[in-house]
């Protein structure tokens, strides 16, 4: 197009149509254009907020699940002023952590400890959160550690769901015959290895490891555990056998401390038979003590048997306490975050 | 074409720039969307191997010690700075499992041991590290500090100790020093040594439950302690790895054990050796009385301790 019939046109027309089409064309572009800038730039804003969110929720999520916590012990640390919650599993032997599961005691104290340990620390201050741990096996009821009401009118909600294993008792002592072989022989690393203070006393409350190996000579099998008051006043404590019933006919067990040797000796039971009580009785007005569940067996291979005391949050159904739950059950971990 | 030899009028040409604008904003944004893709698994990858090498740290730091206590209590030689000689054997296989990483996966893996040492709690030994990992751009660098337990590895002391007086044997559970711990105290012109001959104490190092440690005052406790050889937290006491280099007592937070003589039909009452390892097995021992743990068919079970450790563990003073 020339400039001069741009110009002087004499029809009186400011632009020619194929001028004014691509004007049109342009200015729609154009249009579009700063259109598209303004849903960018506010949906980077949302984006940053939202992000943020998103982040501090995942971030939580992966701090709990990831790290035993700061110190490791923080769930029996009751007066530590500096702890970082964490929930993952320590490997009592290597203290390595469990890769994905989580430890039943911590989850435990965190419920108790919801608003001191997370909120303002892993999760800021002002916002709703809900933790919840739903179990795959449906007969399991969800642990809810925390569930604030969520309002409808909340502006943004971040949620993080992780799956992982969670014990849903926790194994305070284990007498393991079944497994491990000959408990006659003390091993290094088996559970077996222990003394058990009934040993070189005289008449009943003599202690004998029994040789399982060798002939089937019965005897005790025994091993110590740690109870606190605290631990009494939280946890329901159940002595429980695998398999169960027994075909040991002959089976008993004693809890006792070095401080109250007794030959109180207890039928196990075919269901769980809860022991706070006896604990409470041994434990007496100490704070803590060292106690010790002596188990006895006929010694016959083929009658062996594995014998626990677990526990379970109180007044959890006994239902509840089954030997299934021993080992860690597949769960979803799902936390979610609003403001 | 018009006829004046120009490709498209001036119009066509306007029409054409922002189609041009918008199609390199596209290019742009698709290669920008591919890059961050590759960044993140680029960032994964190194964040993956750097998790990897720091949960191997503590592993392969417990089986260099258990390898080195092994090495000790089969030769009965201390080795000369126990920090320094086992962060070298460390930092080896660190960088073995680095070289491994770097070669299968093309990462930058460098795993830098930076002190091995006693941590405050004395069943555990503090290892720090750096971990760097680097992919392209991507780099992951990391200044950490692990314990490791040193729980269920052998206690090498009196292995040195007894080594140039006839030596110790052991059992599945424990060392028996036979009549060379007598040699060793002898020698030291301690009186009445005589006491240790067939003593024994435990072989692998395991902290004793009953704590507070009063509570061994119940002289049943003391005796299932005994009977369990348990290890107990001491300010006197060496640690793990000045144990490792023949120490018996060190300037960090410790251990000790008892070391318990062989039951006597001699029911009077002396004065002996403190039984506690670290007395025993340093260069100035004291005397303790005697506290009788058991009687069993006659024969007395003894232990001798000093006030210090007596109030310690909540036993009666003499």
């Amino acid at each position: 197009m020339r400039r001069k019939e741009f110009v002087d046109d004499e029809i009186a027309l400011a632009f020619s149509t194929d001028a004014m089409l691509a004007i049109v064309i342009i200015t729609v572009i154009l249009g579009i254009s700063a259109d598209a800038m303004d849903i960018a730039s506010y949906r980077l804003q949302d984006y940053s907020s939202r992000f943020s969110l998103e982040r501090i929720t995942t971030d939580a999520a992966d701090i709990l699940i990831k790290t035993p916590g700061s110190p490791e012990d923080w769930d029996q640390c009751y007066f530590c002023s500096y702890m970082t919650p964490g929930l993952a599993k320590i490997n009592p032997t290597t203290g390595t952590t469990i890769p994905n599961t989580i430890s039943f005691e911590k989850v435990t104290m965190l419920k108790n400890r919801y608003s001191e340990l997370v909120c303002g620390r892993i999760i800021p201050s002002g916002a709703n959160s809900s933790m919840i741990i739903y179990p795959i096996n449906s007969t399991l009821n969800p642990i809810i550690i925390r569930d604030d009401v969520m309002k409808s009118d909340v502006s943004e909600i971040a949620v993080s769901n992780r799956t992982v294993l969670c014990d849903f008792m926790f194994t305070t002592v284990v007498i393991a015959m079944n497994t491990h072989g000959n408990p006659s022989n003390p091993t290094e690393n088996g559970s077996q290895g222990e003394v058990c203070p009934h040993i070189n006393f005289t008449g009943n409350l003599k202690h004998q490891q029994p040789d399982i190996n060798g002939g089937g000579k019965p005897g005790w099998v025994c091993h110590h555990f740690k109870i606190t008051q605290e631990n009494l006043n939280s946890t329901d404590f159940y002595v429980i056998t695998d398999p169960s019933p027994l075909k040991d006919s002959s089976a008993r067990w004693i809890i006792d401390r070095t401080e109250n040797i007794t030959d109180d000796k207890q039928r196990f039971s075919s269901t769980p038979v809860i022991v706070n009580d006896k604990l409470s009785q041994v434990l007496g007005a100490d704070n803590q003590a060292i106690l010790w569940f002596h188990v006895f067996t006929s010694g016959n291979p083929q009658k062996l048997y594995d014998a626990y005391i677990v526990g379970v949050p109180k007044g959890s159904l006994i239902e509840q306490v089954r030997l299934e739950y021993l080992n860690p059950q597949p769960c979803f971990f799902v936390l979610k975050v609003c403001f | 074409m018009d006829n004046k030899g120009y490709a498209m009028s001036a119009l066509s040409f306007l029409l054409i720039i922002p189609a041009v604008l918008l199609v390199t904003v596209f290019v742009d944004m698709s290669h920008i969307g591919g890059e961050s893709e590759g960044l993140v698994l680029k960032s994964d990858a190194v964040f993956c191997t750097a998790m990897d090498i720091e949960n191997q740290i503590p592993v392969m730091g417990k089986e260099v010690l258990r390898e080195t206590a092994d090495g000790i209590v089969e030769s009965g030689d201390a080795i000369i700075d126990s920090r320094k000689t086992v962060k070298n054997v460390l930092q080896a296989k660190m960088c073995q499992m680095s070289e491994l990483y770097q070669n299968k996966m093309g990462l930058e893996v460098n795993c830098r041991i930076l002190s091995l040492d006693s941590s405050s709690d004395p069943f555990y030994v503090e290892i720090k590290s750096t971990v760097y990992v680097r992919k392209d751009n991507i780099v992951h660098n990391e200044t950490i500090s692990q314990n490791i337990s040193i729980e269920r590895l052998k206690d090498p002391l009196p292995f040195i100790k007894c080594k140039n007086y006839g030596g110790v044997n052991m059992t599945d559970t424990r060392i028996l020093y036979g009549s060379s711990l007598v040699a060793y105290l002898n020698a030291k012109n301690v009186s009445n040594a005589f006491v240790y001959e067939n003593a024994s104490s435990p072989l692998f190092i395991k902290k004793c439950p009953y704590d507070p440690y009063i509570s061994h005052g119940t002289l049943l406790t003391l005796k299932n302690c005994i009977d369990n050889g348990y290890f107990h937290e001491s300010n006197d006491g060496a640690c793990f790895l000045c144990r490792l280099e023949g120490k018996a007592v060190c300037p960090h937070y410790g251990l000790e054990t008892f070391v318990i003589p062989s039951p006597t039909l001699n029911s009077s009452l002396i004065s002996a050796p403190c039984s506690s390892d670290h007395v025993i097995f340093n260069d100035s021992s004291y005397p303790g009385m005697e506290i009788q743990y058991n009687l069993e068919a006659g024969n007395y079970y003894k232990l001798f301790l000093d006030n210090g450790h007596r109030s310690k563990y909540g036993l009666p003073y003499y």
